[in-house]
Order: C-alpha cells, then structure tokens, then sequence
C-alpha cells in the first residue's frame, strides 16, 4: 500500500514539474476502482520488481482528455480502460502494440486492426428485482418491449451512455425500426449510467437494462432479491481495452505491464474483484467462482462496433422521434 | 504625494481581475448561446430548447420546485424564529447551533443521508416494510422537497429572528391596546414588518433550490431540472454541444435576474424603518402549548442534525460492494481511504487553502476600498461583485472552462482554475463578512495615523487592518467551509489528479458505495468543523453578525 502512496505522490509530482522521471517508471492513467489498481500494482511487484507503476486515476472522459491535452509532452504510458468506440474517438493518441499474449483472447476482443486491445467486455443483461417485479420474469428483450412492461423498466439515457447506445444499438439490429419505437414507449430513462442498476436494487424499477459486473456486484453483496438474466433472444458486448499511448516516455517498461494485464493470473484475480468479464478465453474456472455464467451458455448477437458508431446519429434521431 | 496611488491602482487592479475572471467568462457563455457550430449567428440553441419538450419542463420543474421549498422554508423558518424570540424554551441555546449544521453538512452529504434513511434501502424503509407499512416514494419530488426544506429554511429563520428582534415592541402594544387581539394583531402588524427580511432570505433561498446540484442528482431522477441538464450537458459522456450548453446556463441566468428583479421591485415599494426599537420580551409558555412548541422546534432541530449522525453511523457500517450491513461495524471504510486516497484529502485541503487564501485577501482589499476609499470605479466593481450570486456553480464552472480553454490564457485543466472558481463562488460573501465592522472604524483613527507621517499603505496594516481582524476571520472560516464542500463548480472542470472530497463522495454515491462515500463525508466534515470549532471557542469569532 505504501508503494502506491509514494507513487501517487511521485506522479503528482511529475504532473507538476511536467519533467521525465527516470527508467524503471511507467505511468498509468487508469478509470478502473482503486481495488482493482491495488491488484495490479501488487502483480507488477511480484511479477516485474524493476518498474514502479505510477497511477494516475480519473473517470475514463477526463483521462482521455488530458492525454490528448499532453500531446506535446506526453506522461502517460498507458491507458487501461475504455469502451472500444470511445477508443476509436481518441485512436490518433494510441500506438498499436501486437501483445503475444492476444492470441489468448476470445476472438471478439482481440482488436487485431485497432491500436488497442481487449482487457474485458461489458455484457449487457436485464437486472430484476424479484420483490418488486410481482409475477413473471422477462426472459429476452422482446418481452420488456411489451406494453404491459410501461413504467417499470429502466435504462440510461442512449445519447449520454455508452452502455445504453449499445443496448439500443443491440435492440436496433435484433428488431429493427419497430422494436426501438416499442422500447422507447415503454421505458424510463436515466441520467446516467449509474442509474440504471442503482434504482432497480433500490427498488424504484422492476427491471433496468444495465452491465452483467453492475448488477452482479448486488448479487454478490447479498442483495438476495436481484436476479441476472441473459435474454435468450441474445445480448450484446460492450468490450473495453487497454492502449499503449503514442510516444509514451517509457515505452519498453509500459509494454510489460500491458502483458501482465492481459496474464492469465491477472485477469482471474480481476474479475473475482470486479465481476467485469475477462477478455481471455482460458478463465473458466475464475467466472464460475464469481458467479458469472460461461461465454458459451450466453448466446451472443454479433455487433460490428464501428457500424455502431457510424450509425449513432441516425439511430439516436430515430429514438428522439419515438420517444416524442 | 499623488492621490491615486495606491489606493487608486488597487482599485484598477481589482476592475481588472473581476472584468477577466467574472464578466468574461459569463458574457461569454451569453454570446456563445446565440452562435451555432459553425461559429454564425444563430437561434438555434433556443430553438431547440423551445421545441423539445424535456428543457421546458425542466425550467416548469425547476420553477415549481424553487417556490415549493421557499414556501416551506418559510413556514418553517419564521415559525421556529418566531418560537425562539418569543418564548422562552427549554433549549434555545441549541438552536443558534442550527446555522452551524448548515454549513458543516454539505449539501451532498445530507442528500445522501436522507437517501440512506428514507430511500428505497433506506433503516426507515426498511423498519416500516417490516411493519407492513409502504413508505412513499422518496425520489422525485417529495425527496427533493424535503431535503432542500431542511437544508435551506436555516436562511430564512435567521433573517426572520434578526428582523423579530429588531421589532419595536411599542408597536405591538400599541395595537392591543387599541382593542386588536393578539393573533390579529400578529398578522397585522408583526408579520408586515418582517416581510422585507424573510423576502430577501427567500430570494436567496430560490436562487440556492434552482441552481442546486448535489440534491438535484441525488434525488430528482424522475424529475428532470434545469440544473441538472445543464450539468449532462457539459460531461456527457459523448461530447456534448457547447451551444445547449451556453443556451441552457443563459436561461438560467435569466430565470435568477429576474426574480432579483421582482424582489427589488416588491421591495421599493415597501418601506418600514423601526425607530429605537425595544426588544420585546420573551414570555414562558404553559400547558400544552409549551409542549407543541417545544416538541415542533425540537423536531426541526433533530431533522436538521440527523443527516450527519447517520453519515457517521455509515462510516463505520460494514458493506460488500453496494449492499450495506447495518448494525455490524468495520474501520475498513477509513483504511481504505488511508491506503489508496490520502491524495483526495490533499487535493482538497490544498485548494481550499489557496482559494481561502486568495479569496480572504482580495475580499479584504476590496470592501476597504469600497467603504473607505470609494472612487470613480467602485459601483462598478459593487455591480461586478454581485453577477457570482446570479449563477449558480455548475454554470460558473461551465462558464470558466469555456472562457480559458483557447486564446493567450488557457487555463482549463488546471489546478489554477479549481481554485479560480471555488474562490469566485464564496466572493460576494467575503467582501460581505470583510466589510462588517469596516463602516464602524472612523476615519478620524486612520487620518490621524496618515497626518503624523505615516504612509497610507502602512497606516492600512498597523491601524485599520488589526480593527478589521474579527471580519476578516469570519470571513476566512466561511470562505474555507464553502470552499471544502464546494461540488457544483469544480465537478464540471476537475481533471483526473484533481478530485476534491466532495467530487470523491459523488463518484462513489454514483456508484452506489454509500458505506465508503460516507467515511470520505465524515472526513470532509472534520476538516470544515476543526476550523469552525477553533474560531468560535480559541478565537471568539462571531460568525453570524452580518
């Protein structure tokens, strides 16, 4: 714990001479809890006893924005983490490293074409509230479309969320036109991401459309009454990752720890901490002890994530309209 | 020597600082809202917030709401002031504590105590639900109600026992000796003469409720506010348009002038001055109308302190992920916060101290120069010192990363412009407080000081500063409370590196972490009430004189 302090303080003070510390170092610029960054540091400790991991926490909006505002004498060396979409937004500030640990990753996140790779991926599920919700539980994203369901399912805001455009993008390719206007007649937005699964363990909703790691953090706290469902029609990824930033100061150090969080051992002890699925495929055991079904009990619908930025403007004006 | 120097050049210094940090951030962001992406001019952002339906209900909503907690605040705050200066009960001493609970329970903090009392996992809740007992829905409007009624009404009953006391009591008897009944005579001829006062605090009240923040996220999830808009409009997670945002911060700008403007108007039109007034004094109740009052004025008092004894009992509760175990206890909630966040804690001492600094320093300057040395310029620096009450923080927080984040001065990102904004926001009070007991030094101390020799700017530090001391440390213990519970101004420009404690405890509320967003709450507590304590008790500072 005592490193992490003393590394604080010495990023803090590197951010304020803006001078370039000495070899050894690597700095992170991190949006992940700080348990998580606890983890990580005890890892690099043990596995790279050499490097002193500085770590620079923020949400990952602000992060992005002071590398970018740092361009010309740049700090960080590694970004850890976001969603891939908003990667692609900052991408000129990222350099492609090819990991040799990216043969290990499930397909879909191994980001082979894009100057980041995939550390977790988001998995999107209805989060219930048995208390609340009376008779039946929905089982897929048609059922919470229908009528009967107005008022008592929630998710955030699609223009201000990234989870929930994911959602909607989801509900978009599955059902096309006619399934987002149902949903949007149906449901009740949040401000912000946090809202959707915090109202439904409040009990203000039956049913949020949030992330698998958010509503397992209930479960797991104990909250008997909250239930996880994989709707069987199929979900959807939100995948995150992980970037080596463009003329990092130590790029040879940076690049071992961006191994060591894609390592196995890493990436079992994290999703044990913080139920967001792990981007390798060889961590079976580690979901099942967390609670977490397997990647192949969950039928997945493709979804290209550039497609789903390019279509953001036309599909958030088609839900203005329908929401009316 | 030449008259102008130096009191005239400060005077031009201060222009200058409160021109650039003040006026051109906020006739920026008025400009910017007539002006579209492409840099024309264009009356699109009002447009758009005329013709999409969720920005005009949320100016309706943050309307209502505005009257709605200044109605109740004043009920309850010239009721309880009107027990305190009127009858003599059991604790009256407690009840000048209650200003001081204002300020050391930040806004944020008492939102989410309520949340964790009254919310849908709220012990209330919860206790009733085991009874069978439904308890309302505590999230939209009767929350957002009920917490701002108990955070605010301490504004209003304070100017109304200034008001009270300062009430000539001839004339009250005068009217019952005249044959009018008490009550009648209450309404008819107490209540008039307060009203200017409690009008005044009400004004200040509404301001508070439309720009607030903290609450306004907390506990308006169903209600959409203006003030909450504005707020998603700048830190949306996908860029947002700088044009809403210019537009929606300009109607809310508007929406507080022109109740100022109403206020004023109301105002003028009535005139009441009270000469030599008699105190009147404080009679004992009996029976059960000593048992109403007391236990009414004794309710308010709890409901009022409440908030951080269940922050506190939070702090030590043990919670695994979001859900919390009330009932058994844990430390792990403060070594987590030694072990990852003591920077948290610097941050915020560090640019509370500097804004404090800076902020007591300038206020100083200033109200001497605007008492004692008025000049050409100073009813403009009066008029200029008044625009940071018009806005609320997110605004001026908005207003200050749009108006530094180009041209030769780019300030957005850095610690500077933290500490620009949480000293901005405390600075009409500060002059306020500085100023106090400023108008009672005669002059005749300083020109004595001036004629045997002594130059001007050292006749200020050895004559008339040691006589401002006790308003200058009023205003150094309020700057500094504001400045550590300031959320709404620096949540829209901190930078990562740059969390406060304040934006550290809505981070984790979002999240949903109540158990460690109350230890940081404790924490922040601490840190405002250690200097509050040592003013009032090692000091001697009257707080509440102005």
């Amino acid at each position: 714990m005592k490193n992490l302090l003393i590394g604080l303080t010495a990023a803090t003070a590197l951010t304020l001479t803006g001078g370039i510390a000495s070899a050894g170092e690597v700095n992170l610029y991190t949006s992940n809890s700080e348990d998580s960054v606890a983890m990580v540091l005890d890892k690099v400790r043990e596995e790279a006893p050499d490097i002193t991991l500085n770590v620079i926490a923020g949400s990952s909006g602000t992060l992005l924005r002071r590398i970018e505002a740092e361009k010309d004498n740049n700090v960080a060396d590694l970004f850890w983490s976001s969603g891939f979409s908003t990667l692609a937004e900052f991408s000129e500030l990222f350099e492609k490293y090819d990991s040799p640990e990216v043969d290990n990753l499930l397909p879909a996140l191994q980001a082979k074409d894009d100057s980041w790779t995939g550390t977790n991926t988001h998995v999107m599920v209805l989060m219930v509230n048995e208390d609340i919700v009376g008779g039946e539980v929905p089982e897929t994203w048609e059922d919470i479309m229908e009528e009967s369901w107005k008022g008592k399912v929630t998710m955030a805001d699609p223009a201000n969320s990234s989870s929930a455009y994911a959602q909607l993008y989801g509900i978009y390719k599955l059902y096309g036109e006619k399934g987002v206007q149902k949903l949007a007649k149906v449901v009740e937005l949040q401000g912000s991401t946090s809202g959707a699964y915090s109202t439904v363990a409040q009990g203000e909703f039956a049913v949020g459309m949030t992330m698998e790691y958010a509503a397992q953090r209930y479960v797991a706290g104990g909250q008997k009454e909250i239930k996880l469902v994989y709707p069987s029609d199929g979900t959807f990824l939100s995948p995150e990752g992980l970037a080596l930033i463009k003329n990092a100061p130590h790029p040879d150090d940076a690049k071992r720890v961006y191994d060591l969080l894609l390592s196995q051992d890493m990436q079992a002890g994290l999703v044990g901490l913080t139920f967001r699925r792990p981007s390798r495929a060889d961590l079976d055991e580690a979901l099942q002890s967390s609670g977490l079904p397997l990647m192949k009990d969950i039928k997945i619908i493709d979804i290209d994530q550039s497609q789903a930025a390019a279509d953001r403007e036309m599909l958030l004006e088609l839900w203005a309209k329908s929401r009316g | 020597m030449n008259r102008f120097l130096p009191w005239g050049l400060l005077s031009l210094l201060a222009l200058a600082f409160l021109l650039l940090f003040i006026a051109y951030p906020i006739i920026g962001i008025l400009l910017r809202s007539f002006i579209d992406e492409s840099g024309e001019f264009s009356l699109e952002g009002f447009f758009i917030f005329l013709n999409q339906g969720r920005y005009l209900e949320a100016l309706a909503n943050s309307i209502i709401l505005g009257l709605s907690v200044t109605f109740c605040c004043t009920v309850v705050g010239v009721f309880l002031a009107f027990i305190v200066a009127r009858f003599d009960i059991p604790f009256s001493n407690i009840v000048f504590l209650l200003p001081l609970s204002v300020l050391i329970i930040p806004e944020l903090i008492s939102a989410q105590s309520w949340i964790m009392v009254f919310g849908n996992n709220g012990l209330v809740t919860h206790l009733l639900d085991a009874f069978g007992i439904p308890f309302p829905r505590f999230y939209g409007w009767f929350g957002l109600i009920y917490v701002m009624t108990l955070t605010y009404y301490v504004h209003i009953f304070l100017a109304a026992l200034a008001a009270l006391r300062g009430f000539d009591h001839s004339l009250e008897e005068a009217g019952q000796s005249l044959g009018t009944a008490p009550l009648t005579t209450y309404v008819k001829v107490v209540f008039p003469t307060i009203i200017p006062a409690v009008l005044s605090a009400g004004l200040i009240v509404f301001t508070l409720v439309v720009g607030n923040f903290a609450i306004a996220i907390s506990l308006g999830q169903r209600v959409p506010l203006l003030s909450v808009l504005t707020y998603r409009s700048f830190i949306s997670e996908l860029g947002g348009n700088p044009t809403m945002q210019s537009t929606l911060a300009t109607v809310s700008i508007l929406l507080v002038a022109l109740v100022l403007f109403l206020q004023r108007w109301y105002i003028s039109k009535r005139d009441y001055q009270m000469v030599a007034g008699r105190t009147p004094p404080r009679s004992k109740l009996k029976g059960w109308k000593s048992w109403a009052a007391t236990g009414v004025a004794g309710l308010v008092i709890v409901l009022s302190l409440l908030p951080a004894l269940v922050v506190l009992a939070g702090s030590f509760t043990v919670s695994r992920g979001p859900v919390m175990y009330w009932g058994q206890f844990t430390l792990d909630n403060y070594t987590r916060i030694l072990d990852f966040n003591l920077g948290v804690v610097g941050n915020s001492l560090k640019f509370a101290s500097l804004a404090t600094l800076l902020g007591v320093t300038f206020a100083t300057l200033v109200s001497y120069l605007l008492v004692k040395k008025r000049s050409a310029l100073s009813s403009t620096l009066d008029y200029l010192l008044l625009l940071p009450l018009t806005i609320s923080g997110t605004v001026l927080g908005i207003s200050l990363a749009q108006g530094f984040n180009s041209g030769p001065m780019v300030l957005t990102g850095t610690a500077a412009l933290m500490v620009l904004a949480m000293m901005l926001r405390r600075l009409p009070f500060g002059v306020r407080n500085a100023s106090s007991n400023l108008h009672n030094i005669s002059n005749s101390l300083e020109e004595a000081s001036v004629s045997l020799g002594v130059p001007p700017g050292r006749t200020f530090f050895n004559v008339v500063l040691p006589l401002m001391a006790p308003g200058i440390a009023a205003a150094a213990i309020l700057t500094w409370v504001t400045t550590v519970a300031e959320l709404s101004a620096s949540v829209v420009i901190y930078q990562a590196g740059q969390e406060t404690l304040p934006i550290q405890i809505f981070r984790l509320i979002n999240s949903d972490l109540m158990a460690r967003a109350s230890a940081f709450g404790v924490i922040n507590m601490v840190i405002i009430l250690v200097p509050v304590f040592i003013g009032i008790r090692v000091m001697k500072v009257k707080l509440f004189s102005s």
